[in-house]
């Protein structure tokens, strides 16, 4: 893991950051971190007042009738102070989340907002980047601009609404989540009129869900692409003026520097990508360790990075239209 | 019973041929749309023609054979084919390749013998649109060649090539560059730089 003093001789734009998160940010995380602390020993707590509830209860007709009821509401108390601690602990690490990406959002001179006011989960829903959903969660959002490219990056949660049937056949509607992580709308460099959507490869999935995704299949050279993904345009040269061969071999990089789960999209001037499975984008991680923990600054920094590593894997700042 | 099973075996070789059939003149369609987006994104390049030449006619005016060499294949070009012929079509093709050498080769002179023009506002302007231009025309030449690879591997194999001899398909040629020179693409950048 990199420390503080490497990313600042790495990335101008964050010097001083050692100094600022020795004299502003522990100051500040300190008291999020105490919170942290106090939801930590709430849950516990509950846990155990649960537990003990959950033994009087499953001892039944052994105990008296008092040492039941004694049980049913140790069991109470103790769920109560558990979802007391839990919501604690994710108030303590959101508000440290938000204290830390405030800063070093303004440091490379972004924007960052917990709640964004706009989503595009929409236009990705048109394009077939997202799948369907019942629920949507967006948050999280940096925008800005890197070397001329305006961009907008935002995690995206969705869920789906399921229904189970019990024994007794009792519906219970419960969510899944059908998509988790990153998505991002960026100025492409190239002047456009077309749609081409860029999906990933899913075999004899895409054949038999294929005709849902807007455009004609475009059969592009790269062996190693075609792998990766399946394209679909409404304009079979316009698709392989975007999609050039180096354009390519870009993507592939992408697609393995994401695990597989990239999708992208040309549309209306922009370059739209979908990264599923980046539950961990601009996360506290470990939530075991101390939120004042220098690492936590370091995660948030790699993750606001990410756009400059996108803009120059894509070369998206390129003069030339290679 | 014997006669129901001829029967339905004839029917279905039917069925098979009439899908051939219909796959070969799609094959076709496909071959002639990719080589109308081709003239589409060359007609841009010819229309970019006359400003070079205007420039060239300024600073290159001994180069005058070149320049009319240029007017001549334009022409050429231009004329109308057919675009069903694969003969007909490789000769577009190959007169096109010509003047995109030549264009290229006419381009660079220009930058080359006045290097203060490079910064000029109509030369940068056309060495823009003229990098636009290459990008689309070579994007074309890419659906080009892969409907082609669709329709020669279809009509290059039996028993569908006899299928496709019926329907008057036949294997097109690929648009391929045999001169080193047109091979490589007009540098504008580096003769800018």
């Amino acid at each position: 893991m990199l420390t503080l003093a490497e990313l600042e001789a790495e990335t101008p734009q964050l010097a001083g950051l050692a100094d600022k998160y020795r004299s502003e940010l522990v100051p500040a995380l300190e008291r999020h971190e105490l919170r942290r602390k106090n939801g930590n020993q709430l849950a516990t707590a509950g846990v155990v007042l649960g537990g003990a509830g959950i033994i009087l209860l499953a001892l039944d007709e052994n105990i008296p009738p008092l040492l039941n009821g004694i049980g049913f509401l140790c069991f109470i108390a103790g769920m109560v102070l558990g979802g007391w601690g839990y919501l604690e602990i994710q108030g303590a690490r959101t508000a440290a989340k938000h204290v830390l990406a405030s800063l070093v959002s303004k440091m490379l001179g972004f924007s960052y907002s917990l709640k964004p006011q706009t989503t595009y989960v929409n236009w990705f829903r048109e394009l077939s980047l997202l799948p369907g959903y019942d629920r949507a969660q967006v948050e999280d959002e940096v925008s800005g601009v890197v070397d001329e490219v305006e961009f907008v990056l935002q995690e995206v949660h969705l869920e789906e609404r399921k229904e189970r049937y019990d024994s007794k056949g009792r519906s219970r509607t419960y969510y899944e989540t059908v998509f988790q992580g990153l998505t991002g709308v960026i100025d492409f460099h190239k002047s456009f009129s077309s749609t081409t959507i860029v999906s990933a490869d899913r075999g004899l999935i895409n054949r038999v869900v294929g005709w849902t995704v807007p455009g004609e299949r475009v059969r592009l050279e790269s062996p190693e692409f075609e792998q990766a993904f399946e394209v679909y345009s409404n304009d079979q040269v316009e698709a392989r003026y975007l999609l050039t061969p180096a354009f390519m071999e870009r993507a592939v990089y992408l697609h393995r520097f994401f695990k597989g789960n990239l999708e992208f999209a040309f549309d209306n001037g922009r370059l739209l990508f979908a990264a599923n499975h980046q539950s961990e984008w601009m996360e506290t991680r470990g939530g075991a360790s101390s939120l004042t923990d220098e690492t936590y600054v370091v995660y948030i920094v790699l993750d606001m990075l990410l756009i400059y590593h996108l803009v120059d894997a894509l070369k998206l700042n390129a003069k030339t239209k290679a | 019973m014997d006669i129901w099973i001829g029967v339905g075996g004839i029917a279905l070789v039917l069925a098979i041929a009439y899908s051939m059939y219909v796959k070969a003149i799609r094959l076709r369609n496909q071959v002639l749309e990719a080589l109308a987006a081709i003239d589409v994104q060359l007609r841009k390049r010819h229309d970019l023609i006359p400003n070079l030449l205007k420039m060239a006619q300024k600073y290159l005016n001994h180069e005058r054979a070149l320049m009319e060499n240029v007017t001549a294949l334009r022409a050429q070009v231009e004329a109308s084919y057919d675009r069903t012929d694969p003969n007909a079509v490789a000769q577009h093709l190959a007169l096109e390749g010509q003047l995109s050498a030549t264009t290229g080769r006419l381009f660079n002179m220009v930058q080359e013998a006045y290097p203060d023009m490079k910064s000029s506002d109509i030369m940068n302007t056309t060495q823009e649109t003229f990098t636009e231009v290459e990008s689309h025309i070579a994007a074309a030449r890419r659906f080009y060649n892969a409907a082609v690879t669709d329709l020669n591997n279809f009509a290059q194999v039996q028993p569908m090539s006899a299928i496709a001899a019926m329907a008057g398909v036949h294997p097109f040629p690929y648009f391929e560059e045999t001169d080193e020179a047109v091979r490589a693409p007009v540098d504008v950048d580096e003769h800018m730089s």
